[in-house]
């Protein structure tokens, strides 16, 4: 399991990042002494650190160049000062990627995935979410039920990822869609029950029947 | 200039004028011989003419150096009074300039900190509102896109006019600005039912990354706004110009040509009380800097197009 170090006073958004990183099967672990970021950095040895710049005491730079001294690890800077000036200290100071405040989780994810994807192998031990015995690799999007694997269709990965994320809970047609949206594919209703529907042959296809149930008026759901 | 003169020096003549009848009226009365009256009257018309002479040549000579702003030395009380006001007002308005830009700096520095500062609750928001599946969820994440989006107007506002070293001009991917802002109004999309049909331009364009997003996002918004049937097209029309189209309610004729104006709101910003009319003119006053020039057309009920033109008239690439 991957493991993330995070750097940042503001607590809600800390938890945030925590919860968002959990639900994509990573773990996540906020600091807790601002005078002591490396001493805790060594001792978790993240894969990789979400660093804020406006910190108590010493700032995310001072930590970034602290941090450079000893490791190669990945690091994102998350800052609210988006001029270009601060982008480009940032990356001068070793930072490996930018991230403005306010952000959606599906950045926040999708950087963090690629930049894990860049540094480890991540297709081998990414995250992998499970429900009834399927295994689905978020790494390269394959679907693993009593040892048979498929490929699956960007859609369809990206329905099934959702609705794994979400296990035990209905979830809308509306997010479905706007998870559909994140990855650019810009669907409408008609398109999204088209896409359940494939998806639901393809799962069929191994042995996964009534995989996903239909909650009428509202939207699906993966039970267990 | 000689006539403002004669009429400055209007008291000396009719004093002269006077003297000269005073003297007349006396050799004429006591019958006196022409020669003793024509000889002194001769000398004294030429020591009059010479003096007057003198007298318009400093004034000229004065009034050349006024006009060039500088001050001649004073002669006499008053002018020394003058010159001592003048001083004194040349101090206070330095004084007031100089109090002015400092209360206008420390504003900009205040709002920046403070668009900031309001980042930070608003992320912390986002994340939370994200992981929550449920009309309420989605309609306060709407509302805090609108948040969001009023913040990042104040910020460019600010920076509109601060140096250009905030500017970054660089071959950019277009489709790499333009996927990010529809994603940011996907919820908006899904909720009103409207459509997106965006066909990736595959262009590279001169711009800023920052700000031309701004102006693209901005637009979007706008059509988003303005659209509760059908959808919008986002598209490359010609060589370097993005078409952003939607099939809202349009804009009419008579305020067309006034939408990118600061504070205009038109017929459709009055019925929504909403509208500041300033996004459009943020738009229109970032791509004047940008070199890009932005423009529309519409038809009411049928929907409006918004132009960008992305190709930079006469800017050298840095």
């Amino acid at each position: 399991m991957y493991k993330v170090f995070i750097v940042e006073d503001d607590r809600g958004i800390a938890e945030g990042i925590t919860s968002c990183l959990a639900n994509w099967g990573m773990e996540g672990r906020v600091v807790s002494d601002f005078m002591k970021v490396m001493d805790e950095v060594q001792e978790y040895e993240p894969h990789l650190i979400i660093l804020d710049i406006t910190l108590p005491y010493m700032g995310g730079y001072h930590w970034c160049q602290e941090i450079r001294k000893t490791s190669k690890v990945p690091i994102i800077f998350i800052s609210s000062a988006t001029d270009n000036m601060n982008i480009v200290m940032a990356i001068n100071m070793g930072a490996d990627d930018f991230i403005a405040k306010p952000f959606d989780q599906s950045v926040l994810i999708a950087k963090v995935t690629a930049l894990l994807r860049r540094t480890y192998d991540f297709s081998k031990d990414a995250g992998t979410l499970e429900a009834k015995g399927a295994v689905l690799n978020t790494g390269n999007n394959k679907l693993s039920y009593n040892g048979t694997e498929i490929d699956l269709a960007r859609n369809e990965y990206r329905i099934l990822l959702t609705l794994m994320q979400n296990k035990n809970k209905v979830v809308s047609r509306e997010k479905l869609m706007e998870a559909l949206w994140e990855t650019d594919c810009y669907v409408d209703e008609n398109t999204l029950t088209v896409n359940v529907g494939r998806l639901r042959k393809t799962l069929e296809s191994i042995g996964l029947k009534d995989f996903i149930k239909t909650k009428f008026g509202v939207g699906y759901i993966l039970e267990e | 200039m000689f006539k403002d003169y004669l009429r400055s020096r209007i008291n000396v003549i009719i004093l002269v004028a006077i003297l000269v009848g005073i003297f007349a009226s006396s050799y004429f009365l006591f019958d006196m011989p022409a020669v003793t009256v024509l000889y002194p009257l001769v000398l004294s018309t030429v020591a009059l003419l010479t003096a007057g002479i003198i007298d318009f040549l400093l004034v000229l000579n004065k009034h050349k150096k006024l006009v060039r702003k500088e001050f001649p030395d004073p002669s006499g009380t008053i002018e020394k009074d003058y010159l001592a006001i003048i001083e004194q007002l040349k101090e206070e308005e330095r004084f007031s300039k100089q109090k002015a830009s400092s209360d206008y700096n420390n504003m900009v520095e205040y709002y920046t900190v403070w668009a900031h500062q309001i980042k930070t609750p608003i992320a912390s928001m986002r994340l939370k509102i994200q992981s929550e599946d449920s009309d309420l969820a989605r309609r306060l994440n709407a509302d805090l896109n609108r948040i969001e989006a009023y913040v990042e107007m104040v910020l460019t506002f600010l920076r509109l006019d601060s140096d250009s070293t905030d500017y970054v001009i660089r071959e950019i991917d277009l489709d790499a600005i333009i996927r990010p802002a529809i994603r940011k109004f996907a919820s908006d999309f899904i909720a009103k039912k409207l459509t997106m049909d965006f066909e990736p331009t595959g262009a590279k364009v001169l711009s800023d990354e920052k700000w031309l997003s701004f102006v693209i996002e901005q637009v979007i918004s706008n059509a988003v706004k303005y659209t509760n049937n059908g959808g919008i097209v986002i598209s490359m029309t010609a060589p370097g110009i993005l078409s952003v189209k939607d099939t809202g309610i349009g804009i009419s004729a008579e305020d067309l040509p006034r939408i990118f104006e600061n504070g205009y709101t038109g017929f459709n910003g009055r019925e929504d009380k909403r509208a500041s009319g300033i996004g459009l003119y943020l738009c229109k006053r970032v791509c004047d800097n940008l070199g890009h020039r932005i423009s529309a057309e519409s038809e009411p009920g049928i929907g409006t197009d918004i132009r960008i033109d992305l190709n930079r008239k006469n800017i050298v690439i840095e």
